[in-house]
């Protein structure tokens, strides 16, 4: 009787998979999809295809080229995909700036295939496909949108009726660089910003949806809670800070600025990318802090609104570094302690500077 | 899944404690008694073929300086010579072959004493019967007992480790029922050569019976200085580590010995080969043998003869099925134990279970860094970067993520998303160190 050799353990769980993991990402995206779907309807149907067919299709292709097994199957493009057409500008096909609605839409068409394909292929394929990646794909390839055509999007959408032309983030910036405190919350009340009537991308708009990713995400182990409750609560906490030290500002301001600018959607959908952040827990609160404190700083400072993405990409760079193999551990050691209060130290005193 | 793992999930095909009997299978034709093993290179034998051998008497010696054993012989018959088998570690090596004569006639060596006269033993009395009996460590590491009796420390705990935490493993729950009076006497006899305060027997609490079949054991004795202590149930709650922490809330560092805390712990089994050691005069004779898996037809826990040939066992046990095309053959638990190419081995001390299970067919798939092997880690160790460090031929990052520090349960291997076989990627990141 001849048996095969195996390395022990000779058990594995059968509740881990990649592909399994990808498709409960696709689970959690579906309310957002949902809610962007209501607002926008054909709109966003054509940016989520356009993204789908340019982001898979440019996967298939380099696999075939690479003489690779596809690599769909593990739906982690789909995911790429889904997420990217989430991190869309609402008025991605404005007539306003070219006139008429048809060339819109296939000025529209051609930027979100060129970006997806860019996220795909310099995002992921180059460096061997999953698993092997620096940057997030998605934010990669919005990033790319942003300076390539950037000039060619808005934030607003005909279907939507604002009460402002200026978004939350505008008016955010300017009640910091101006000292002129716009009170956000009477053209934009929170209801709003949580639901979803407001200026932004397709799948920031709606809280609510968002949250509802978040808990499936954590309730089923897909996401990393560290990551989403560290990151939100720090990017609370510095507002707070901010907040205290301006009299003319109210706390709503706190949740002005966590409903708006896709805080929460980047958080929750592409901090949380485990391929792109680090792997240990201690790691992981530190990775969240600085993505909350960054993203915090661009908006005190600079004038991008795609802040969060500027932030994350900026952090997955450092990923590696954080999981260095002479200082990871997956215990909270007093190093790593002293590190994540100095990381919380520095964005404190950079929102003190803010109110100066 | 990213989280802390530490349960294993069982597949309900495969029968849990409650659903075996007790069964015997104590008269093979033949035993076969390894003359080297991987501890002892050289061997050499006390009889001459043709000789007649009789139950517990010693038939050559294992030598291996520190781990020098002597041979003895589990039943009684003719020595008809050597022949080459499969140790457990998957090495042919030579075996002496006893034919059995079925008469049990016992070695003139063996003792029957009674409680006052055990007690009237000295400490160097009681290690030499354990040490002359050839009593190793049965968890599976199958350490010469006696040199952990001997150690130059003050021990004042004594913990007996009855955990038994690798999934489907059933032997050393079923020996502990059965044999609950000896093992606490076990324990009380290592207590008396240590000079140690307290005893503790560490088992699952989810093994109710088994719990108060061993606190009736400890009440019937005049001992009272053992705690019967029921603990949680998870994997590896049986690592040395783990059942200190859960039967007295002590923390030992996974590099430092638990005898510089005055802490030893030993298998719950070995107790009672101690035992019968010191009253009989006899070595290990029989074990619990668990043959289980879903490639075998009627899954079965058998005391058996120690140099039983395992596929006498696996005929007991109603044989192979034939559902799976591709089947191996594990010596030990699931976890770590050992697959081997044939079933041409042999049952020795530190062997209690053959499980034939299908073989694992989920393909590897690229890491996604989730980090669920961070958080399972019971050594605390980052098996995801270890690996890539492993890979990369870091020798240097090896050490540095503390490779030495893994116990090689398995569990990174288990709770992998991406089913890598970290597990062996460690083994082979340890020979670099």
């Amino acid at each position: 009787m001849n048996f095969k050799i195996q390395a022990s353990p000779h058990l594995r769980t059968p509740n881990a998979d990649v592909s399994k993991m990808m498709l409960n990402v696709v689970i959690a995206l579906v309310p957002v999809v949902a809610v962007a779907i209501f607002y926008f309807r054909l709109n966003y149907i054509f940016a989520l295809s356009t993204s789908v067919v340019s982001i898979c299709g440019f996967e298939y292709i380099a696999n075939k080229l690479m003489k690779k097994e596809s690599t769909l199957k593990d739906y982690s493009a789909l995911v790429t995909a889904m997420i990217f057409s989430l991190t869309l500008p609402i008025g991605m096909y404005d007539k306003s700036i070219y006139g008429d609605q048809s060339t819109a839409y296939i000025v529209g068409t051609i930027i979100i295939a060129v970006s997806g394909a860019f996220a795909i292929i310099v995002g992921k394929m180059i460096f061997g496909g999953l698993g092997r990646n620096i940057f997030n794909p998605a934010g990669l390839g919005r990033i790319f949108l942003l300076i390539s055509f950037g000039s060619l999007v808005t934030f607003f959408s005909k279907d939507i009726v604002y009460l402002s032309s200026a978004t939350p983030l505008q008016m955010i910036k300017e009640s910091i660089s101006e000292g002129s405190v716009v009170n956000i919350s009477e053209q934009y009340n929170l209801f709003d910003l949580f639901v979803g009537r407001k200026p932004g991308a397709f799948g920031e708009i709606s809280s609510l949806a968002i949250i509802f990713g978040a808990l499936y995400l954590m309730i089923y182990k897909i996401a990393d809670w560290r990551i989403i409750i560290t990151a939100l609560a720090s990017f609370a906490f510095f507002n707070l800070i901010y907040v205290l030290r301006t009299p003319e500002l109210s706390t709503d301001f706190i949740l002005v600025q966590l409903l708006t600018g896709g805080v929460l959607f980047g958080v929750v959908f592409m901090a949380t990318d485990p391929v792109t952040s680090p792997v240990t827990a201690p790691g992981r609160v530190l990775y969240a802090i600085l993505i909350a404190g960054i993203t915090f700083t661009i908006r005190m400072f600079g004038a991008y609104p795609e802040g969060m993405l500027f932030a994350i990409l900026i952090m997955n760079m450092f990923a590696p570094a954080i999981d260095y193999y002479k200082w990871a551990s997956v215990r909270y050691t007093l190093k790593w302690i002293i590190t994540i209060i100095i990381a919380t130290l520095i964005f404190i005193a950079i929102a003190l500077i803010g109110t100066m | 899944m990213i989280q802390k793992i530490k349960k294993i999930i069982l597949d309900d095909r495969i029968p849990k404690i409650g659903d075996y009997n007790f069964e015997e299978f104590l008269d093979p034709k033949k035993v076969y008694f390894p003359i080297t093993t991987n501890r002892a290179a050289k061997g050499e034998l006390y009889v001459k073929e043709g000789e007649y051998v009789y139950l517990g008497q010693v038939i050559g010696l294992r030598d291996g300086g520190f781990f020098q054993q002597n041979i003895h012989s589990t039943v009684s018959g003719k020595f008809v010579g050597v022949e080459k088998k499969f140790f457990r570690d998957g090495k042919k090596v030579e075996f002496a072959v006893v034919e059995n004569d079925f008469k049990e006639n016992y070695s003139p060596t063996v003792t029957d004493l009674t409680d006052e006269e055990i007690a009237k033993l000295s400490v160097e009395e009681l290690i030499k019967r354990v040490e002359d009996n050839s009593v190793v460590g049965l968890g599976g590491g199958a350490f010469p007992t006696s040199v952990k009796l001997k150690i130059d420390k003050n021990i004042d705990t004594v913990i007996l480790n009855g955990v038994e935490c690798e999934p489907y493993l059933v032997s050393d729950y079923i020996l502990m029922l059965k044999y609950a009076k000896e093992i606490v006497a076990g324990l009380a006899l290592s207590l008396k050569i240590y000079d140690a305060k307290n005893g503790y027997i560490s088992v699952k609490n989810k093994n109710k019976e088994l719990i108060d079949a061993l606190i009736e054991a400890v009440n019937a004795s005049n001992i009272r200085n053992i705690t019967i202590k029921g603990v949680k149930d998870y994997y590896p709650q049986g690592y040395e580590k783990d059942v200190i922490y859960s039967t007295i809330g002590k923390k030992i560092a996974v590099s430092e010995m638990p005898a510089n805390y005055g802490i030893m712990v030993i298998n719950s089994t070995t107790a009672k080969a101690v035992y019968d050691a010191v009253r009989y005069n006899l070595p290990i004779l029989t074990r619990e043998f668990l043959v289980s898996g879903l490639c075998i037809n009627q899954p079965k826990i058998m005391e058996v003869k120690i140099g039983t040939h395992v596929p006498e066992i696996i005929e007991k046990a109603g044989g192979y099925n034939n559902e799976y095309h591709e089947r191996v053959l594990i010596i030990g638990g699931p976890m770590m134990g050992k697959s081997l190419a044939l079933d041409d081995v042999v049952v020795t001390k530190a062997v209690s279970t053959i499980l034939v299970m299908p073989k694992l067919s989920e393909p590897e798939k690229p890491c996604v860094r989730c980090g669920t092997c961070n958080y399972s880690c019971p050594s605390k160790l980052t098996p995801v970067l270890i690996s890539e460090a492993v890979k990369a031929k870091n020798s240097e990052a090896v050490a540095k993520l503390n490779l030495q520090d893994c116990i090689l349960c398995g569990l990174c291997s288990y709770v992998c998303t991406s089913k890598i076989p970290l597990t062996d990627i460690m083994s082979k990141g340890k020979k670099m160190l």
